[in-house]
């Protein structure tokens, strides 16, 4: 019965606790301090009497609702709450300017692999390979990536996202070196075939993506509407 | 809120005095400000949490107070708050700004002034 209680008591707080995670204004320092709080006032209610459910239930209504609090750290936390506003707009802006310049290094890569091996297909044929290929390999990594809740540090995507300017220098310094004039009106014909795939198959899954998390927010509200 | 007495600007503009004269007697975390405050002011000032730490947290951003990390001995880790300095000197400015509006109040409403 004891432990029962405890159990209940820590997914309680549990709750509590996620049901600010969406506040990008309040921190997760903010959140533990917060955390602190309502423990001591917990703990002063049932020295009164209370048992742990309802001095839950009162330490929680007197910390205040997430919008309430949220309203308040505001305030103090403006330059943490534009920056997370911010965020997801400057990856999109940076993976977006990286990923344009990739296409005319699959298509020079292509053209390469078509010339050098002596195959006779458009060479639209190889960069699409390589193109889906990569989709896949990344599709698949992310999957592993979730799979084994691998945390990469942040200097290793920076290293990982700064391999592909390189990767593109490397290969735009060997065709000027090697490709003639006429070479590039092929090459650019792949790349702008390439560039409008890689519009369309962004745009899916972009619309994708914003659905799953559409869902899921209306899932985690009814799941807080449940705790209330 | 049980402050029904007070306006709102009169709360915010001593809030800080307040809390920056607690900690200069003693290191403390938001919990224990928050029940300080409560027993000296006679149960007339009763700070809601989600007022208290964004003025703790403003306050630290302008270095008048110190924030850490310590565990107690029952294993729970709070965050303190500790003056620096700084905060001593503004404590000090904002005690000679109250004593001044203390001295007029009182002198308006002919009563003897206190301490001035």
């Amino acid at each position: 019965m004891e432990s029962t209680a405890k159990n209940s008591l820590e997914q309680n707080i549990k709750a509590w606790r996620k049901s600010f995670q969406s506040k990008s204004e309040i921190t997760e320092d903010n959140l533990k301090e917060l955390e602190a709080h309502l423990l001591d006032e917990i703990d002063a209610l049932t020295e009164k009497g209370l048992s742990e459910e309802e001095a839950f239930l009162v330490a929680k209504y007197r910390i205040g609702d997430k919008e309430e609090l949220s309203k308040e750290f505001k305030k103090v936390n403006k330059f943490n709450y534009w920056l997370d506003k911010l965020t997801p707009y400057l990856i999109g802006a940076i993976v977006f300017t990286l990923v344009s310049k990739f296409y005319s290094s699959i298509s020079i890569l292509s053209y390469f692999l078509v010339h050098s091996i002596e195959l006779y297909v458009p060479i639209i044929v190889p960069s699409l390979i390589i193109y889906s290929s990569l989709i896949l390999a990344l599709f698949y990594g992310f999957k592993y990536y979730k799979k084994v809740k691998l945390k990469l540090k942040i200097w290793t995507w920076a290293l990982i996202l700064l391999a592909i300017p390189v990767f593109n220098l490397l290969i735009l310094v060997l065709s000027t070196k090697v490709l003639q004039p006429q070479d590039y009106a092929e090459i650019s014909k792949t790349n702008a075939i390439l560039t409008w795939i890689g519009y369309a198959s962004t745009v899916i899954l972009g619309f994708f993506l914003l659905l799953a998390k559409y869902k899921k927010r209306k899932l985690q509200e009814n799941q807080f509407h449940q705790i209330d | 809120m049980s402050m029904e007495n007070f306006s709102k600007e009169l709360i915010g503009a001593s809030s800080i005095p307040i809390i920056l004269s607690l900690l200069s007697r003693q290191e403390s975390y938001g919990y224990e400000i928050i029940k300080n405050i409560k027993e000296i002011s006679n149960e007339k000032i009763d700070f809601k949490e989600g007022t208290l730490y964004p003025v703790l947290h403003k306050l630290e951003k302008k270095g008048y107070i110190e924030s850490f990390w310590k565990e107690s001995d029952a294993g729970r880790k709070r965050k303190y708050y500790k003056i620096t300095d700084k905060g001593k000197k503004q404590l000090s400015s904002e005690q000679q700004s109250w004593n001044v509006i203390n001295h007029i109040m009182s002198k308006l409403w002919n009563q003897q002034p206190k301490t001035a």
